[in-house]
């Protein structure tokens, strides 16, 4: 009797696990992106946790065996929370985050996707999101985002300062402009507002600190300056194009006086500040940037809203413009059970499915698919001509500026921006500081080797 | 046996100390030990090989970690003295007050300890500001020129120590008001009556009496702002030109930008044998004539 029952409650319990089978559990992390899901109220401000928190129900309601966790993790506490995850052995199974080592890779603690990855999505993903983490042979990003804020990409034109200034904004947007050309219509655009006899407004602004330096990189990089050599062994950022590129940025406050001093002390919300506040007429940055104004007035930090033009940076004469243009996506962290990992790049591919990923629209972010950006602000013409401007220059004149995947550029940037607080506070020359920059570049980089 | 004898006849009071040094061995003696272990280390979270002291050995041959080492100095020494002056004159001045004055004048100067360091470096960055900040404003109406305050290397390091100061010292006045409502009253109508001025009042009766407290508030004060981290994070990033980069700052750096967790703890044992130096240098030189 006894031996019966003990056959019977193993039975069931065998039965019920075969009936009702332990989920699987997928937590991901991801940083505040302010993706609008659908029926989301228009009027209403964007915290950065309504997408995950959306997507992870609606994978759920399609695979009612699959839990999904979320984790909004703010961009500040982004690296720090990673490193400890991973030194504990408690990081997430996939995540999107500001951050990126391709040590990762190389130590094995990825997942490559190449696997998962269809015909159709080889086909219809841009070559700048899957280079974006291509190592050893091996690509360990999957796909989402086609460049970034559009800093160093593109640069937005106030209008109304143009036309005040009897400048044709159309023939830059349309035909780009030279280094001379640019020089010219900014001394145009610099004047006293208030009448005291000092300048108060400028055509632009500039900054040393956080993604100005891709600004002033652009500057570089049109003038024929480059990071590294062919095979990125030694840092050359210190030749006489890119010591000519820096001259011109410095030269725009101190010769021409069409930005204002104190760039040292700028970052990038300072010099925003400048573009929203009408000080200055030229802004930088993309579809995004255009998103921030009106985002900013929802929330009440900015009065009025208005509506830039997208054009690109301009270009030494007989050489073309430079774009910044890089793609992000997940990671996804090594996973032992097969069954977990399917569901895991199941849900990648829910996430950037055609449908989905064009939920980027509501960010103004362009998508890592050609096909979805096609379709994209098609009730907007205004955003749908910027869209379509910012992606024809980043296809035609993207370019990398922070070398490849497994270059130590994050290692470098604090001493970059050291170089470039020296030359605007006129501590050292472009050239000195360009030196400098380079010597201990090349230190790290041989550390690194 | 002796000592087992010894400890055996205070158990209890052993017993009551029990759950501290629980609490004060998981949360500072583990975490300085692993820090002394990791210290040996190439350590960036995905591998670990031994190196013995080549950590250490590289750190002090690089310029970046020397300078952050000066100007830890330059800021801790920039701002504690001036910021105990500030608490001690301040502490004096409202003493004679009634007791709701000082209760007001004591909060007032608190509010700043109670409200995020960051918010602070906030506001302080608009004050700063080279062209909307309200420092550059009062510029301008005394018929100054703007002064980039933040981005200079010769006035970097003196705005984060004069903001520190302005803003610091609150729970240093409660505690010194604390002490100095503790001095019998009759010291100082004694010294009245035998025609000491307030000076003389200050420096050989108030300030012996609070040196106890004064000795406190210089060692806690000295190990917070040698680890000074969220103002220079939050308004100069260590810039311009590392003029303002702190040994705080190049560990948060070091190990969470870099992933190189075995030079950062290196950097930190570093900061921590100079504190605990620090500490028993100013319990050896105040210490000396403190009556508890």
């Amino acid at each position: 009797m006894r031996t019966g029952l003990k056959v019977l409650f193993v039975t069931l319990l065998l039965v019920g696990a075969m009936v009702f089978p332990a989920k699987i559990t997928i937590t991901w992390w991801i940083n505040p992106w302010r993706i609008a899901p659908p029926g989301h109220p228009a009027d209403k401000a964007l915290t950065g946790e309504e997408y995950p928190k959306w997507i992870s129900e609606e994978f759920m309601k399609l695979h009612p065996d699959v839990e999904v966790k979320y984790v909004l993790v703010t961009n500040q506490e982004y690296a720090q929370k990673l490193a400890a995850a991973i030194a504990t052995k408690t990081q997430p199974d996939f995540f999107k985050g500001p951050v990126w080592d391709s040590r990762w890779a190389k130590s094995g603690l990825l997942e490559p996707i190449d696997d998962y990855l269809s015909q159709e999505d080889w086909n219809d993903f841009y070559d700048q999101c899957l280079k974006a983490g291509y190592i050893n042979g091996k690509h360990y990003v999957w796909p989402w985002v086609y460049g970034t804020n559009g800093m160093g990409s593109t640069m937005l034109l106030y209008t109304p300062d143009f036309e005040k200034a009897g400048i044709d904004w159309r023939k830059i947007v349309n035909e780009g402009w030279t280094m001379e050309e640019f020089v010219e219509i900014c001394k145009k655009l610099t004047w006293d507002s208030d009448g005291d006899g000092q300048v108060d407004h400028y055509a632009l602004a500039l900054g040393a600190k956080g993604d100005m330096v891709h600004n002033v990189l652009n500057f570089i990089y049109a003038f024929g300056g480059r990071l590294t050599n062919e095979d990125e062994s030694e840092v050359i950022l210190n030749s006489p194009e890119a010591v000519k590129g820096l001259q011109f940025v410095l030269d725009l406050i101190e010769k021409y006086g069409v930005a204002p001093k104190g760039a040292e002390a700028l970052d990038i919300y300072g010099v925003i500040s400048y573009f929203h506040t009408h000080k200055a007429s030229i802004g930088f940055g993309g579809p995004y940037e255009i998103g921030r104004i009106t985002r900013y007035v929802k929330e009440g930090r900015l009065a009025e809203a208005f509506y830039p033009v997208i054009a690109p940076f301009p270009h030494v004469e007989g050489k073309d413009p430079v774009a910044y243009a890089r793609g992000s996506g997940f990671i996804v962290f090594k996973q032992n059970d097969p069954k977990k990992r399917e569901m895991i790049f199941e849900f990648l591919k829910f996430m950037t499915n055609q449908q989905n990923i064009a939920l980027l629209e509501t960010l103004q972010y362009l998508t890592a698919r050609k096909s979805v950006n096609q379709m994209l602000y098609k009730n907007d013409p205004y955003m749908n001509e910027q869209v379509k401007k910012y992606s024809q220059i980043m296809d035609r004149y993207g370019v990398e500026f922070f070398g490849s995947e497994e270059f130590p550029w994050s290692q470098m940037n604090s001493h970059f921006v050291a170089a470039l607080e020296a030359v605007f506070a006129k501590t050292k020359t472009p050239q000195k500081a360009l030196d400098d920059f380079v010597t201990e570049a090349n230190k790290i980089l041989k550390k690194t080797k | 046996m002796n000592l087992l004898r010894k400890i055996y006849k205070a158990r209890y009071g052993y017993f009551f100390l029990l759950p501290h040094f629980i609490l004060f061995l998981i949360f500072f003696l583990i975490p300085v030990g692993s820090g002394v272990y990791l210290s040996l280390f190439d350590y960036n979270v995905f591998s670990k090989t031994f190196i013995g002291l080549e950590n250490y050995k590289e750190i002090f041959n690089d310029w970046l970690f020397k300078k952050a080492l000066v100007n830890t100095f330059i800021y801790t020494f920039g701002v504690v003295p001036l910021w105990l002056g500030k608490a001690l004159l301040v502490t004096v001045l409202i003493y004679p007050f009634r007791k709701p004055i000082k209760t007001f004048f004591k909060t007032i100067f608190y509010l700043p300890h109670v409200t995020s360091s960051v918010i602070i470096s906030l506001i302080w960055l608009w004050i700063f500001n080279p062209n909307f900040g309200l420092l550059n404003y009062f510029m301008k109406l005394m018929g100054l020129n703007p002064v980039i305050w933040l981005g200079n290397k010769l006035t970097a390091m003196p705005s984060l120590i004069a903001m520190q100061v302005i803003m610091g010292g609150g729970s240093t006045i409660v505690l010194l008001s604390a002490a100095m409502a503790s001095i019998p009253e009759y010291y100082f109508e004694a010294a009245k009556i035998e025609g000491a001025n307030s000076w003389k009042i200050f420096s050989k009766i108030t300030v012996p009496l609070l040196k106890p407290t004064i000795l406190y508030a210089l060692v806690m004060g000295t190990i917070a702002n040698f680890q000074t981290f969220s103002n220079i994070y939050v308004m100069t990033q260590g810039g311009p030109e590392f003029s303002t980069i702190t040994v705080a700052y190049l560990v948060y750096t070091t190990a969470f930008r870099d992933y190189n967790l075995g030079l950062a703890s290196a950097m930190s044992m570093v900061m921590f044998v100079i504190l605990v130096g620090l500490g028993i240098v100013q319990f050896k030189w105040l210490g000396s004539n403190v009556q508890y």
